[in-house]
């Protein structure tokens, strides 16, 4: 008879952590923030902009207010009927974020550097650091779809790799960026938006349950 | 001098088992608080499965053994009480862990 493998420890250790992150995005509305954010971003690359506005400007708003919307559908809808925690970032998650962050701030450090000099950036610079920003998104996206074991994490991620890879093959470069924000925009709000109303299904508001009873 | 029994050493683990840890509820409690920061008493009775005054009586005991600290703020107006797990908390229950591994080592089967 043959002896069993002995357990990992820390997988155990972790079903607790992964039990809360579960919970606690199991409302979707990170999806939704998120998947605003990329399909607002792709609308304004496709829609005539208005003049004397700037993407800089725009991108430095949006997640200030798509965060704060958030936060309030989280405090009226989210708190009150499972809790309100506060999670560690892991090791990898801390690390992505800090790649995230630096590809951002190397963007907008390059695009000033080339504006004070007078000149224009090279025309495919601000592309292929958003497809190297997305790409470092979907690993954001596969790593809490381990953390959570939801698999539509993992989704998002391949949805995003595909949108990457699909913006590549266009020649206009517009049409390319908002494919590739836009497609997994798309799909992680509307994704985000009917994990929502299956959260506020599943987790009725406390007083609703004691008018039953 | 007689030597010690065998038995007896492997019995000492078990009497050093933290009596404050070493029950289904506190564990639960206890281990959830250790996994995330901080999180509020609706939180870890939905988690943990308690009801409220269960949570609260397990929750007072591990106050009053220093393993958990209980406050109390206002988010826009609103009460919330927040639980998080000590330094000593953390401490404790790697000791218990430890104990405990040890423990299951030494039972047959």
């Amino acid at each position: 008879m043959s002896t069993p493998e002995p357990e990992n420890p820390n997988r155990k250790s972790l079903d607790l952590q992964r039990q809360a992150y579960r919970t606690l995005n199991e409302d979707g509305l990170v999806d939704v923030g998120i998947g605003l954010g990329l399909s607002f971003v792709a609308l304004y690359i496709g829609l005539p902009r208005p003049a004397g506005t700037s993407v800089a400007a725009w991108t430095g708003l949006a997640p200030v207010l798509i965060m704060l919307l958030v936060r309030g559908l989280r405090k009226r809808f989210v708190y009150p009927r499972i809790g309100y925690a506060r999670i560690r970032s892991s090791g990898p998650a801390i690390l992505l974020m800090a790649a995230l962050t630096l590809l951002l701030v190397a963007g907008l450090v390059v695009t000033a550097i080339y504006s004070r000099q007078g000149i224009r950036p090279p025309a495919m610079l601000m592309p292929w650091l958003l497809r190297l920003f997305a790409l470092a998104g979907a690993a954001m996206l596969a790593l809490m779809g381990r953390r959570t074991g939801f698999a539509r994490f993992y989704v998002y991620s391949a949805v995003v790799v595909v949108a990457v890879l699909a913006s590549v093959a266009f020649r206009n470069t517009d049409y390319g960026l908002m494919l590739l924000l836009g497609l997994p925009g798309l799909c992680l709000l509307v994704s985000g938006a009917v994990c929502f109303f299956v959260f506020l299904r599943r987790h009725p508001r406390p007083e609703a349950t004691c008018a039953h009873s | 001098m007689p030597t010690p029994e065998p038995e007896n050493q492997g019995l000492q683990p078990l009497a050093e088992i933290d009596r404050v840890i070493h029950e289904p509820a506190r564990l639960a409690i206890l281990g959830l608080l250790v996994s995330v920061e901080s999180a509020d008493f609706l939180f870890v009775q939905n988690q943990t499965g308690l009801t409220g005054g269960n949570l609260s009586s397990h929750m007072t005991r591990l106050e009053e053994a220093g393993y958990v600290e209980v406050t109390k703020e206002f988010v826009d107006r609103i009460p919330r009480t927040l639980l998080r797990a000590t330094k000593k908390g953390r401490a404790a229950l790697r000791q218990y862990k430890r104990n405990l591994l040890q423990v299951l080592k030494g039972l047959p089967g």
